[in-house]
């Protein structure tokens, strides 16, 4: 099938993040070499965007124009023609001339072959002149040219002289970007001013940011839900024991342990759906409190949930009174109701409290996550969450989770209702081995609540 | 297999991957659709896991399960009335207390069903779908002992019994499945009914001790008024009032009297009772195949999200359109930390500060100006270059001192320019490294000084020629 391309060639001076940046609008960091040194690329390396089944965006690397000012000097010499195309055209041709300008000839056979060129800059970088001479061969390919401006979150950042640098050489069409602070937003700029740039391809673009928007939008969704399903867990995490020191702390080991585990699954997750490694997190142990939770039948929203249950039971008991009456023919049509109406109740009890109350009973206790480490792991979960979106795929420095301070992360309103709910339903996680009927709609219920309040959260960040 | 089989094959899939999708099942999925791709690797992942059996396996349970309660439901049926009507001593039936008997009780299940019908998620949790639940379990260990065979046997189970009595299909599955047992109680019924009456005499009466006949006389009118418009043969008022107890019918309408009380009650069986319930199981049959159409897999689930990156990836494909066949000049260098503090250079030779900022230029030209005899040159373009050059060919100089920032990445351009300024062999150039941390202190800048170096030997300047200088050695000096 032929493929509608459109190509982009990444070019700039030797350690600018062209590879960066490319493996940040591709999520992969497995792109090319990066590495804080000069000439680390070398070959030209392309990578597809898939836009649908007919459409791609393919980004072109290349090596950087590291002596631009000797090769300005060999092109202005080779040729005298006026036409910027044809200079290069005439360089080209002698290309078996100048061996020591061989990187700088991949670069500008680039140039002419692809539809639109990101010329990256490094604004920690003063303005040279080797970087003017860079432009002005930038130009003689009379392709549109985005400049993007790189490590803009970083100290010793000089936008404004960049900006005003590249507005003297007319090129006022420039983007913000942080190929190691990561802002989705900026990744978007850059596709819309290519819109502008490529009017002949505004409806490729446009799906193309719709496409982005869209994964966007699909992997943040499915992170609150990872989130939401892990704090759901964990505040279904319990363990039964003997109520004496010895079982309690035990158990409390073994609670910390799963807890943890259920934290390093999500974590595995969040990293794969934003398609980091593990090396890409230095985790410190979620710093579990052993917290004891005793069933308590007459809290308020024990018995609100309770008498709604009742109800419920009542009336579906009797249902089944109602078919006993039609097997004796009617004999004990009332009886029989009444019956299945309290029958259905003390199913009802005894597939929710059974557990607890026999616990009771015997004095055993369980011990679950407290409320202290359910927000110790929200928190942390939160804090992942916006470093991960935030994470360049060529970033070197790993994201800590050691200083998330989670007294200052604002909780839910329903936060305690979601904790009590998920520690009644013990069945919601698989290890506990809970016989209780699953109420998987139930459990999912709560984790689309969280994801809710989880987008809310986030939309304030960006508001922010 | 229909779409809807394919998706719950996916579904079971996802069960048994877990949280992370598997990625072995390579195929080329880029030109598809990633619902296509999607039954393309669930075709893949069937071969490894064999799915498909065990969910037909659980279909044939349900199915078997549904039969068996039908079955029980309809002998239920059959039963309660043979033991109404055939046990009546005298041979009377006392014709309210029997459609009582049979509409009430379906009446007020049909009102508890609708009841619990509209109320969200009120029969998806139900104690009928718990009930269901446990029922088929105990029928799937008395008949498949063998079915554990399948490693995820027990998952799969939980999954599709919770996909069927679920919040998606529960309603309807257990209104179908509700609606199917009372039809088949109520046809157990009729027929047993029908049987009964064509092999007894049976007199019908009425019998109350607080209300009136004409209490009867109305609810007879109401009950005949659909038969009567077909044409069937129905009590009239007359046939009420000579079945009161006491009441002496001639034998010529006896007979007749016994028949279309007869046929009211069959009538009153199949229309007010059976038949509502048949069309309620037909809608809820259509309902549930509807639903099957309609079901779609969420694809909004972190599991789906991930199988869509790695089935259909941002970056699809990478690869080299020109390749670097020169290969990467390396230098091999030990530690060079031992370059820091190297001799002092000839004060004779130029001085040449390459790409120095303006502060560290003015540092750098209070401490040496005094010390050589030509006055600094920063190289920032091609000009200065150019000037550069043409000084040291004009002077005619032996050494050349170039003066660099260890924050500067040493390029190309950096090599070109010094390469040119070497124009006669037996000049001797120097290069001071200037920077303003401790170099064996700061990884990044010992990193840099090393890049310094390796780009030094690529220019021809010998190690003993090169030394770091902080910005405040330079000052003091």
């Amino acid at each position: 099938m032929n493929k509608q391309l459109l190509s982009v060639a990444v070019v700039g001076h030797a350690n600018t993040g062209k590879t960066s940046l490319i493996r940040t609008l591709l999520r992969d960091a497995s792109f090319g070499e990066v590495a804080d040194k000069a000439g680390t690329t070398r070959h030209v390396e392309g990578a597809e965007i898939r836009v649908d089944n007919n459409q791609n965006l393919v980004i072109y690397d290349t090596p950087g124009l590291e002596d631009s000012i000797n090769l300005l000097q060999v092109i202005d010499g080779q040729s005298h023609q006026n036409d910027g195309v044809d200079r290069l055209l005439s360089f080209i041709q002698h290309e078996v001339n100048f061996p020591e300008l061989s990187q700088e000839l991949k670069v500008l056979k680039a140039l002419l072959s692809n539809d639109i060129i990101f010329y990256v800059v490094d604004v920690r970088e003063p303005i040279l002149g080797k970087y003017r001479d860079e432009l002005k061969i930038l130009s003689y390919a009379a392709k549109p040219i985005i400049p993007v401006l790189n490590f803009i979150d970083s100290p010793g950042a000089d936008v404004a002289a960049w900006q005003a640098q590249l507005a003297r050489l007319n090129l006022h069409a420039f983007v913000s970007f942080d190929s190691v602070v990561f802002r989705f937003s900026d990744e978007l700029k850059i596709y819309q001013k290519m819109q502008t740039l490529l009017a002949h391809r505004e409806q490729q673009l446009a799906q193309l940011i719709e496409q982005r928007k869209q994964q966007w939008q699909e992997r943040e969704v499915a992170a609150q839900q990872l989130i939401a399903q892990l704090l759901v867990e964990a505040a279904a995490c319990r363990f039964k024991v003997d109520n004496n020191e010895q079982s309690i702390e035990v158990y409390s080991e073994k609670l910390q342990s799963r807890i943890r585990q259920l934290e390093r699954q999500t974590l595995t997750q969040l990293l794969a759906l934003y398609q980091f490694k593990q090396d890409d997190i230095d985790q410190h142990d979620l710093p579990i409190q052993e917290g004891q939770w005793e069933l308590d039948l007459f809290s308020s929203d024990n018995l609100q949930e309770f008498g709604v249950k009742a109800t419920s039971n009542f009336v579906k008991g009797a249902g089944v009174g109602v078919a006993v009456d039609l097997v004796a023919a009617g004999m004990t049509l009332g009886a029989a109701a009444l019956a299945g109406g309290v029958a259905g109740v003390l199913w009802g009890v005894k597939q929710r409290y059974y557990d607890e109350i026999q616990a009771k009973v015997t004095g055993h206790r369980y011990l679950c996550a407290d409320d202290l480490t359910l927000q110790v792991l929200w928190a942390r979960q939160l804090s992942l969450l916006l470093a991960l979106q935030q994470r360049g795929h060529a970033s070197m420095t790993k994201v800590s989770l050691a200083t998330v301070q989670s007294d200052k992360i604002e909780l839910p309103k329903k936060w305690g209702k979601w904790l009590r709910r998920a520690r009644q339903h013990p069945q919601w996680l698989a290890s506990n081995n809970s016989d209780q009927p699953l109420l998987a709609d139930k459990k999912q219920l709560i984790i689309e609540q969280i994801t809710t309040a989880l987008a809310a959260i986030s939309e304030g960040k960006v508001a922010d | 297999m229909s779409l809807y089989q394919d998706r719950l094959l996916t579904e079971g899939i996802r069960i048994i991957e877990k949280s992370t999708p598997s990625d072995q099942f390579h195929a080329d999925y880029a030109e598809l659709s990633f619902e296509q791709a999607l039954t393309k690797r669930t075709k893949l992942a069937e071969l490894r896991y064999q799915i498909a059996p065990v969910l037909k396996h659980f279909q044939q349970l349900f199915t078997v399960f549904c039969g068996l309660l039908s079955i029980l439901f309809f002998i239920l049926g059959a039963s309660s009335v043979s033991q109404l009507l055939v046990n009546q001593s005298n041979s009377q039936i006392n014709f309210f207390w029997a459609i009582v008997l049979f509409l009430a009780p379906n009446l007020l299940s049909l009102i508890i069903w609708l009841f619990v019908f509209f109320k969200p998620g009120a029969l998806s949790s139900s104690w009928l779908a718990n009930v269901s639940l446990s029922l088929i379990s105990l029928l799937d260990k008395l008949l498949h002992k063998a079915h554990d065979q399948h490693p995820y046997y027990t998952s799969l189970f939980r999954y599709y019994f919770e996909h069927q009595f679920g919040a998606y299909f529960g309603r309807a599955r257990l209104s179908l499945v509700s609606h199917l047992w009372w039809t088949c109680y109520l046809l157990g019924a009729t027929l047993s009914l029908l049987l009964v009456l064509a092999t007894h005499q049976v007199d019908f009466i009425w019998q109350t001790t607080i209300l009136s006949e004409s209490v009867f006389t109305q609810i007879t009118q109401l009950l005949t008024t659909p038969p009567h418009f077909l044409g069937i043969t129905v009590p009239n008022a007359n046939d009420v009032a000579q079945a009161s107890i006491g009441a002496i019918n001639s034998l010529s309408s006896a007979q007749q009297s016994r028949v279309s009380w007869a046929n009211l009650l069959i009538f009153s069986l199949t229309v007010y009772a059976l038949l509502p319930r048949v069309m309620l199981m037909l809608f809820f049959k259509h309902r549930v195949k509807s639903k099957k159409r309609q079901f779609q897999v969420n694809f909004s689930l972190p599991y789906y999200v991930q199988l869509k990156g790695q089935l259909q990836p941002v970056s699809n494909r990478s690869f080299i359109s020109d390749p670097d066949s020169e290969g990467r000049d390396s230098v091999d260098l030990a530690d060079r930390h031992d370059l820091v503090r190297n001799s002092r250079f000839p004060t004779d030779a130029l001085p040449l500060a390459i790409e120095l900022n303006s502060a560290l230029l003015s540092k750098v030209r209070g401490q040496i100006d005094p010390i050589y005899s030509v006055s600094l040159i920063n190289v920032i373009d091609g000009q200065t270059q150019q000037q550069a050059i043409s000084l040291i060919s004009d002077s005619n100089v032996n050494d050349l001192a170039l003066y660099v920032d260890i924050k500067r990445v040493p390029d190309r351009g950096w090599l070109s320019f010094v390469k040119k300024c070497n124009t006669d062999p037996s000049m001797m150039i120097y290069l001071v490294i200037l920077g303003e941390v401790i170099l064996l202190e700061d990884e990044r800048a010992s990193l840099r000084f090393k890049d310094w170096i390796e780009m030094a030997a690529q220019a021809g300047i010998d190690a003993s020629r090169i030394t770091y200088k902080q910005i405040n050695e330079v000052e003091s000096e």
